[in-house]
């Protein structure tokens, strides 16, 4: 769905603002400090229900007051969206004044990407934010894959616990216990391993073709997934898994420790073999990082049938002019594309699209 | 000094004993408590006489533990009842709604909650052992398990089955669907997932 116009009451430094977006592209710029990601962050709040920071409820209200709210209309359905937030903690959305049952139930409307700063960790970071992207986009799209992890989750703890206390004075049910949530480990992990495949499998064609195209030159990026045991097929999951925890049952019992399975995943990205995360320039690992979360952004506009908004949050740092320039191109062709800056951007004069300059007073102008 | 006015030690007693109920904190137990006070005296009495009769007269069962006033519970003191199947629930809440249904006419096994190691529940504080003895008696033909489908409920059932197969018992498991006489579309997805997959012939 594309955004036509937002309105903000309260909502951290804007006490009152209307403004009407363009289809394809628009551009806010302002000065450090003046509210750029507040924008962006209600936008994606109309989306998913809530920041995509760790922020308190309550704090995306306007110091001075006790209540916000973030109201989105859309262009292409006539869907209203509506979320409203209050200084006990408490927040509900409505659609077309109705409230939700569940927040959850806004996903699928605005389908939105938020591309910014802190997404470079996608290529740099720690393996848990690869399996972070991954879970974030397979829950969206399929209900039962949560279900899935929470339990895989519980079965983890429990037989870290278990394992313990076989180490130790031993525990009533022994070894079955421990062989029960064997049991309940294997059957959510392979459907974890099973989605996680299957949506890398999708992924990676769009996303080594939108970084040759952000990149310009002849580099070749791979992504591979990288379970944490080996498997022979994908029919086998299961039985490979349950093998590789009797092999290595005395060295998971020796650390307690659960070694095996989804939450040992990982993703290997590599530029022409070699690994980005060791060997990659800032610029490039941040051009990998985009091309993937764009690639995830065209994943959901093939499950909802509807086109994605693309929230760019400062995200042009460490590219330089070529690569700006051409995701500048390819965004607003993927989706209604949001794009913030502190500075103007040298390539966007004659363009079409809406340009908003945010001044420091919170005066929001727009430029022609 | 001036002495001050406190509340009288058997109000206090009746607030703190309220307070320990679950759900119930220091506002609403002295609420309750002064509602009490306020009663007819044979109104505040029978409730009294209620709770003295609800810890005088109901017990677990020694067969099946489910909640009786009778030991053993109607059900298994019921010949006229199927001895060959059993159906397995972690509350006795889940048994009366089984019961409900007026189908079934077999035994209960109520464990007392299901394997939770997060929450501190480990199988020897389930009634496991009772069924696994109950199971060696040689009647029993088919055991039903009935436990929510959840991580907890899952490794329950996963368990008691690992531990029932070898005695040559018959372990099955309920399955999990569409709720009838509601439509097909209002149906959450992994719910109608489910449905497909346990689909049975027509």
């Amino acid at each position: 769905m594309i955004l036509r116009e937002i309105s903000l009451r309260n909502f951290r430094n804007y006490l009152k603002l209307n403004l009407r977006f363009d289809n394809r592209l628009n551009i806010i710029i302002g000065s450090n400090g003046v509210g750029k990601s507040n924008l962006l962050e209600s936008i994606y709040i109309l989306g998913f229900g809530r920041s995509p920071w760790a922020t308190l409820n309550r704090d995306v209200i306007n110091f001075n007051e006790n209540w916000s709210t973030i109201t989105g209309h859309a262009k292409d359905r006539n869907i209203e969206v509506k979320v409203k937030f209050l200084s006990n903690g408490h927040k509900k959305a409505e659609v077309n004044n109705k409230t939700v049952k569940s927040l959850s139930e806004l996903l699928g409307l605005f389908t939105e990407t938020l591309i910014g700063h802190e997404e470079i960790n996608l290529v740099r970071g720690a393996p848990s934010y690869r399996r972070k992207l991954m879970d974030m986009h397979i829950s969206q799209i399929d209900p039962e894959y949560v279900q899935c992890l929470n339990k895989y989750n519980k079965a983890v703890t429990a037989r870290n616990k278990i394992l313990e206390k076989l180490k130790g004075d031993g525990v009533v049910g022994g070894k079955v216990l421990l062989e029960s949530w064997n049991d309940i480990l294997v059957q959510n992990g392979a459907y974890i391993i099973r989605k996680r495949k299957a949506f890398l499998d999708k992924v990676e064609k769009q996303c080594k073709e939108f970084f040759s195209f952000l990149s310009n030159e002849p580099e070749k990026l791979d992504i591979e997934y990288s379970p944490s045991f080996e498997y022979s097929s994908v029919e086998a999951i299961e039985e490979d898994y349950h093998k590789k925890l009797n092999e290595k049952y005395s060295r998971e019992l020796r650390y307690s420790n659960t070694f095996y399975g989804p939450h040992r995943d990982d993703l290997t990205i590599t530029l022409d073999s070699r690994s980005m995360r060791r060997f990659g320039s800032w610029g490039q690992s941040r051009a990998a990082s985009i091309s993937i979360l764009l690639a995830s952004a065209q994943l959901l506009e093939d499950f909802y049938n509807c086109k994605p908004i693309l929230l760019l949050d400062d995200c042009f740092t460490d590219l330089d002019e070529i690569r700006s320039r051409r995701l500048f191109e390819l965004a607003p062709q993927i989706g209604q594309t949001f794009i913030s800056s502190p500075k103007p951007l040298s390539f966007t004069q004659n363009t079409d699209g809406f340009t908003y300059k945010i001044h420091p007073s919170g005066v929001v102008e727009r430029m022609q | 000094m001036a002495s001050r006015n406190k509340i009288p030690e058997t109000l206090e007693r009746v607030c703190d004993e309220f307070s320990k109920l679950p759900g119930i904190g220091k506002k609403t137990a002295s609420r309750l408590a002064f509602y009490i006070m306020n009663l007819p005296r044979e109104e505040a009495l029978r409730l009294s006489e209620s709770i003295e009769a609800l810890v005088e007269n109901v017990r677990f069962c020694s067969k099946c533990f489910n909640i009786t006033e009778s030991d053993p519970c109607p059900v298994c003191s019921d010949p006229g009842r199927d001895q060959e199947v059993m159906v397995v629930v972690e509350e006795p809440n889940d048994m009366f709604a089984i019961e409900d249904i007026g189908e079934y006419h077999g035994l209960y096994h109520i464990l007392g909650g299901a394997i939770a190691p997060l929450d501190g529940v480990e199988p020897e504080d389930l009634h496991i052992r009772e069924l696994i003895e109950r199971i060696r008696e040689g009647t029993i033909r088919e055991v039903i398990i009935a436990t929510n489908p959840n991580a907890e409920g899952d490794v329950t059932s996963v368990y008691i089955s690992k531990l029932l197969k070898p005695l040559g018992v018959k372990v099955t498991r309920i399955a999990r669907g569409l709720p009838t006489g509601s439509d097909l579309e209002f149906a959450d997805k992994t719910t109608l997932k489910k449905a497909l997959e346990g689909r049975t012939e027509e």
